[in-house]
């Protein structure tokens, strides 16, 4: 009996090695998996109401710089006004008391 | 021009109005009480409002208010008008980022909520049901809405028309969201200081806003830390989470308040990437929007709005 054990145990330790060892090399040369959430942007495309593939949040383009936009814009559309413009802001503002009393705050 | 101010809806509320004095101030005491009477339904911080019995209703059909079925209807519209970039189903994400309870208390005892690892069900607002024969509201079971800066832009303008029958040319500003009614004398528009995001007590410019409806949404306005992460209120309904977005601040000018309190929250959610899109979806929209370098920004026809 004790030999027969023995061997027993041998036999599932060389046999779980070997496994391990099999599937270390066989998962390192393996595809890697895919993202969980796509890179698909979604940000020129509306959002559907109330669809199921609403609720997957979507991972959103790299926000590029205003003046580029406003470069872009002037560029390709020769047809289309641009959609945004720079503005001047008044340097001589400040906290003074001159400013109106009705204010844009913000919520 | 006289002036009243008090605090409701977890913000400073302006009232402005020209006219005989003691019809003014009576305009003043019944705009307040209008404020703070629509300011009961609609908040979602007390248990007793009207909305958040809406919110418990749980997938049943809701009898509303007139003026709740009116408020949802108009955010509805404004969800599709939008396509999705105001949504007032984002109650969950928000709760999630920490925004649970008043700004107000909020500001007193900070966030309780550490950063919450498992993501709420998301719903869409496009999901609830209105029938306006029986003015009544469905809700989907587990869906809740926060109406806070629609109700805010509806409350303003509607507050404007209380006033206003009592001087006829008024304006009410509920931090931010703004109604006016006619021209101050001898001015051919409203002056409104587009406040420094950063710095509120600066102005980065002086504003000629015409009658009408006026509305500002900021990231900086409403922030708090939740554990290590600064967080604010405008949550972006396509990641659930506060918009990344490279303005500061977008302030709309718009017939309607709630309306420009909806495309500036779209405008600002959807950043410049949107712009096109936004503004071919509603090309009535003026806006003036601040950067993170605190440069000015406007929409083709807006350079007008700003005092040269």
């Amino acid at each position: 009996m004790k030999p027969f054990k023995i061997g027993l145990r041998i036999w599932i330790a060389l046999t779980s090695l070997v496994s391990f060892v099999a599937g270390w090399a066989l998962l390192s040369h393996a595809n890697k998996p895919a993202p969980l959430l796509t890179s698909n942007t979604g940000g020129a495309d509306p959002l559907p109401l109330g669809s199921a593939s609403a609720r997957t949040p979507v991972t959103l383009p790299p926000i590029p710089s205003l003046d580029s936009l406003v470069g872009n814009q002037s560029a390709s559309s020769s047809s289309s006004a641009p959609s945004i413009q720079p503005l001047p802001s008044l340097p001589s503002t400040g906290s003074s008391s001159f400013l109106p009393r009705i204010r844009t705050r913000g919520s | 021009m006289q002036y009243h101010e008090f605090r409701a809806m977890n913000t400073s509320v302006l009232l402005a109005g020209d006219g005989p004095v003691a019809s003014v101030q009576t305009g003043f005491s019944l705009t307040q009480k209008y404020i703070e009477e629509c300011e009961k339904r609609f908040t979602r911080f007390s248990e007793a409002s009207e909305l958040s019995d809406l919110n418990r209703s749980n997938g049943e059909w809701f009898e509303a208010s007139q003026d709740l079925f009116d408020v949802v209807a108009l955010a509805m519209h404004l969800y599709r008008q939008t396509e999705g970039l105001f949504d007032p189903a984002i109650l969950e994400a928000l709760e999630a980022a920490g925004y649970d309870r008043s700004m107000d208390e909020l500001r007193l005892y900070g966030s309780a909520a550490s950063p919450v690892l498992v993501r709420p069900r998301l719903f869409r607002f496009g999901e609830i049901r209105l029938d306006a024969e029986r003015c009544r509201i469905y809700l989907p079971r587990g869906m809740r809405i926060d109406l806070g800066g629609i109700a805010k832009g509806w409350i303003a303008e509607r507050a404007a028309k209380v006033l206003a029958d009592w001087a006829q040319v008024c304006a009410v500003d509920a931090g931010g969201d703004g109604f006016m009614v006619g021209y101050p004398p001898g001015e051919d528009a409203w002056r409104v200081t587009l406040e420094d995001p950063l710095e509120p007590v600066r102005g980065l410019a002086v504003l000629k806003i015409p009658p009408g409806g006026v509305a500002t949404s900021a990231v900086t306005r409403r922030r708090w830390k939740q554990g290590d992460q600064e967080q604010h209120h405008l949550i972006d309904p396509r990641t659930q989470n506060p918009a990344k977005t490279e303005w500061l601040s977008m302030t709309v000018i718009a017939p309607h308040t709630a309306e420009a309190e909806a495309y500036a929250k779209s405008l600002l959610i959807g950043g410049s990437n949107e712009i096109n899109r936004i503004l071919s979806l509603e090309p009535g929209v003026e806006f003036i929007a601040v950067d993170r370098r605190k440069k000015l920004w406007g929409s083709p026809h807006s350079r007008p709005l700003l005092q040269m």
